[in-house]
This record gives C-alpha cells, sequence and structure tokens, in this order.
C-alpha cells in the first residue's frame, strides 16, 4: 500500500530529525515547500514538505512541486549517508528542477542527516508494528485471540493480505535481504572512491 | 425518518435536541483516550486514511484551511505543515474537550502562527460567504444532527475553485469481509471501549452511527444538493471508509 511507505520514510526522517534541531530549525525555512524526489528508473516519487515538526512525506501531492530532485534510488541513498558524498554526487548523478537553490540547499541538509539506512530501516520495521500502526493492535489482537480464535486469524489475513498494513515476516525478511545487498553495494563504491581518491592525492 | 421532530443516536430515535447533548456527552466521556481508542478502533489503519484524504486535498502553501469536528487534530496538524507561513488552518470542534486535548497537541508539535482554534457547530458556520480554499471535515460528519445543513453551510463557506473533503465511515462492499467488520465493531469495539475508557456505551454508539450514515451514493447526492460540482468520492479499506470530495466552481 502506497500510504504506507511514503508513512515509513516520513517516520525515519523525523526520528532523525528529533535527534538533530539544528536541521530541524533550518528546515523552518522551507515551511510548506514541496520538494519532490524522483527515484529514477523506479517511476517512485515522493513529495516532501518541511514544517514546525519535522517532514511530512506523501506520495502524491495535486500540484506541481516547487523543484524536483532526481536521481537512482542509489544516489539517494548515498546522499542521505553523508555530507562528503553529496558534491561529487551533485556534479551529473543528481538532477535538479525548478527552484535550483531551494533544491541545493535542501539535498545537502538531507546529506548532513547521516542516515543510517540499515539501523532505521530495522527500527521503523518494528516500530511499525510495535508503536506506530499497532500501537493498540497488539494488545488487540492479544485480547482477541482469547477469546476470539476465528477472528484473530482474519483480521491477521485480512491485514497482510487486503490492506497489506503490516508486512509478512517472510517480506520482511526479503525487505531486510534487499537493504543488506544495497548497503554492501554502496559499501563497495564508497571503498573504490576512496582508492580512486587517495590514487589522485598521491598523483 | 417520519418524524421532523426526532433523529437518530446511533440506532435509538431520539429528540433533535437531545442529540447534540447525548453525542457531546459521547465525546467528553472518551476526549482523554481519544488517541488510543482511534487507533484500536481501525487497527492504526485511521493514519494511513487520513494520509489519503490529505493528498486528495488539494492544499498548498497558502491556503485557508477549515477543519470541522477536528477533534484532536490529525488533519488539522498536516494542513498546518502544508498551507506554510503565508496560510491558515482554523481548526475546530463543537466540543471544548477535544478542541483543549487538539490545541495541547499543536502547541507540543510547534504549529504556531498559522493556525487558531474554534468552538464551532458544522451546522452554524460563523463565516462569511467564500472564504475558505477546503474545508475538511474527518470522521465527523456521521455525528451532526442535520448533515444536509452542514454541507450547505460548508458550500457557501468556501471560495469558488474551493473543495469539501469528507472523510468518513462508509457502507462496505457485501461478503465475508463486511461480515467480519460487523463482528469487530459491535462485538469487539464496545468491549475494547469498556477495557480502555471503561465506557462501552459511548463505542457502542460510535458503531451504530457508523451504520445509519448515509452510504457512499447518497452522501454523493446529498453534496450536489448542496451545490457542489465535480463531486466524487474513493473508497478506502474495502468501503469502509470513504473520502468525498465536492467543488466550488
Ligand atoms: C470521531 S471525532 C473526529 C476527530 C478528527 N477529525 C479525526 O479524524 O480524528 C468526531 C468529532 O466531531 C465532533 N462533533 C460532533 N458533532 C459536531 C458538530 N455538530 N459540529 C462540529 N463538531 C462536531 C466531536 O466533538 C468530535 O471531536
Amino acid at each position: 500500500m502506497s500510504a504506507m511507505l511514503s508513512a515509513s520514510v516520513e517516520a525515519v526522517l523525523n526520528r532523525l530529525l528529533s535527534l538533530d534541531p539544528i536541521s530541524l530549525q533550518r528546515l523552518q525555512a522551507y515551511h510548506g515547500k514541496r520538494i519532490e524526489l524522483d527515484f529514477k528508473g523506479t517511476g517512485m516519487r515522493l513529495f516532501l514538505v518541511p514544517g514546525s515538526d519535522g517532514i511530512a512525506v506523501y506520495q502524491q501531492l495535486e500540484e506541481a512541486a516547487d523543484c524536483t530532485l532526481s536521481a537512482t534510488p542509489l544516489v539517494f541513498a548515498r546522499m542521505g549517508m553523508g555530507a562528503e558524498a553529496s558534491d561529487q554526487l551533485f556534479s551529473g548523478q543528481l538532477e535538479i528542477r525548478g527552484d535550483t537553490a531551494l533544491g541545493h540547499s535542501f539535498g545537502r541538509l538531507l546529506a548532513g542527516l547521516h542516515i543510517d539506512w540499515e539501523e532505521q530501516l530495522a527500527a521503523i520495521s518494528g516500530d511499525l508494528i510495535a508503536h506506530n500502526i499497532a500501537s493498540g493492535v497488539r494488545s488487540g489482537l492479544q485480547w482477541l485471540s482469547d477469546t476470539h480464535q476465528r477472528l484473530d486469524k482474519d483480521l491477521k489475513e485480512y491485514l497482510q493480505e487486503e490492506v497489506q498494513a503490516m508486512p509478512s515476516d517472510y517480506e520482511l525478511q526479503e525487505w531486510l535481504q534487499a537493504v543488506d545487498t544495497l548497503r554492501d553495494d554502496v559499501e563497495r563504491l564508497q571503498a573504490r572512491v576512496e582508492r580512486l581518491q587517495a590514487r589522485r592525492s598521491a598523483q | 425518518m417520519s418524524d421532523p421532530e426526532s433523529t437518530h443516536f446511533g440506532y435509538q430515535k431520539v429528540a433533535k435536541d437531545d442529540k447534540q447533548n447525548r453525542v457531546k456527552a459521547v465525546f467528553d466521556s472518551v476526549a482523554g483516550r481519544y488517541d488510543v481508542m482511534n487507533d484500536l478502533m481501525s487497527l492504526g489503519i485511521h493514519r494511513l486514511w487520513k494520509r489519503t484524504a490529505i493528498e486528495m486535498s488539494g492544499v498548498r502553501k497558502g491556503h485557508q484551511v477549515l477543519d470541522l469536528a477536528a477533534g484532536t487534530g490529525d488533519l488539522s496538524s498536516r494542513f498546518s505543515t502544508l498551507v506554510g507561513d503565508d496560510g491558515f488552518v482554523l481548526m475546530s470542534d463543537i466540543n471544548a474537550a477535544m478542541l483543549q486535548q487538539g490545541r495541547e497537541r499543536m502547541l507540543d508539535e510547534g504549529h504556531s502562527g498559522n493556525i487558531a482554534y474554534a468552538q464551532i457547530n458544522a451546522e452554524q458556520l460563523p463565516f462569511a460567504e467564500n472564504s475558505f480554499d477546503c474545508i475538511s471535515i474527518g470522521f465527523g460528519l456521521r455525528n451532526v444532527t442535520d448533515k444536509q445543513c452542514a454541507l450547505n453551510a460548508m458550500f457557501a463557506a468556501l471560495r469558488p475553485g474551493g473543495r469539501a473533503l469528507i472523510l468518513e465511515f462508509s457502507k462496505p462492499a457485501p461478503g465475508p469481509f463486511k461480515t467480519l467488520y460487523d463482528t469487530w465493531s459491535f462485538q469487539v469495539l464496545p468491549r475494547l471501549g469498556k477495557l480502555v475508557a471503561s465506557d462501552s456505551d459511548s463505542y457502542q454508539y460510535l458503531a451504530e452511527s457508523i451504520r445509519m450514515h448515509p452510504d457512499q451514493e447518497t452522501l454523493k447526492g446529498m453534496m450536489q444538493e448542496a451545490g457542489f460540482e465535480r463531486c466524487d468520492f474513493r473508497n478506502l479499506s474495502n468501503g469502509i471508509v470513504a473520502i468525498h470530495r465536492g467543488f466550488k466552481i
């Protein structure tokens, strides 16, 4: 379900921002602006809207964005992981349309968050179930399983299959696997960049 | 309804004046634990429904938004982010206790400057015509005594080009799922209500008021009756909930 994705990304970003009062403060300057992230090659896009308590994330908004950052998911992931990489990435791999000044400064802000994707994904997958979505679901389901065995099963099935609001164990494993692969790729890429840099400065 | 002086309070028929008092009593009694109960009642999915409503609202920077029956402000909070510093959100509810909860929450979240609070009955809007770009009512219309009157008032207060957004429980498509949902809301919810809010009557009322609410097509017709154009609705979660939208052209 698409709303699930934007809810997850929103949860990650805001968790990080809550630990980083300075970025949160800087964000105020963009209150109400729409920044679109276009994940090249996937057809996926997200709209980010900064506000007083963090960033709201939506899957689709009717009006056009103030600026669009367009890049492959890997580039975005990389960008979120550190400011140092950002300058290289800004040259070429990240395309900015619309209000480019906004795009640049927002991109830098994202880079400054130093997102540890693995930790964050682990946190939301646990958290979404435990907290965001299901602060009540668990106790609800627990209670149900005592009294309404059958209903319990139906509800779980309903949630997983019909609404897909909660990932099944299998899906979760797949997802974490994909994240691991992505992380390894990124680490290899980083090592390569470092080797190239070292070679360059040795010359 | 044959008797013009009576209306529905859940499945019980009550005199019109009485309904407002009873609705008030319901929300007074749940205000403190309202957010927890919301999560329980909808298994947390109400957050996703609200998110979709916001995406359909068309609200953007600079807009003036009126959120009716705002409760603790889930929609108002998101609107406040979207309208930016130069926009404005009026968060309103008929119930002072709910509004107070909402206000505290907004302050906690740092929303201020572009948001104000008002105790307002959705049937009698104290605004000049053509005042807002968007008027929303989330899970509130079913509590309103005279729904047509509320829709008319919303239409009048909107600017040309503005839209009304109604997020409300609706009629699920028939099938095994509907049976399950009925069991959930009539058997389970009131007991949960008792457990968490020690108040099963209130939740029995909520479940019943959901059943008495007009279905998708009926509500759409009522919006057209009020003057709205290009009315449409979108079913969420198999029609448990629908988002209706209409424009003032
Ligand atoms: C179920 S809550 C919805 C709150 C919020 N919009 C949400 O989606 O979480 C319904 C709210 O409607 C309010 N309400 C009931 N009758 C009303 C009326 N005639 N005018 C305005 N608000 C009303 C109640 O006080 C209550 O806060």
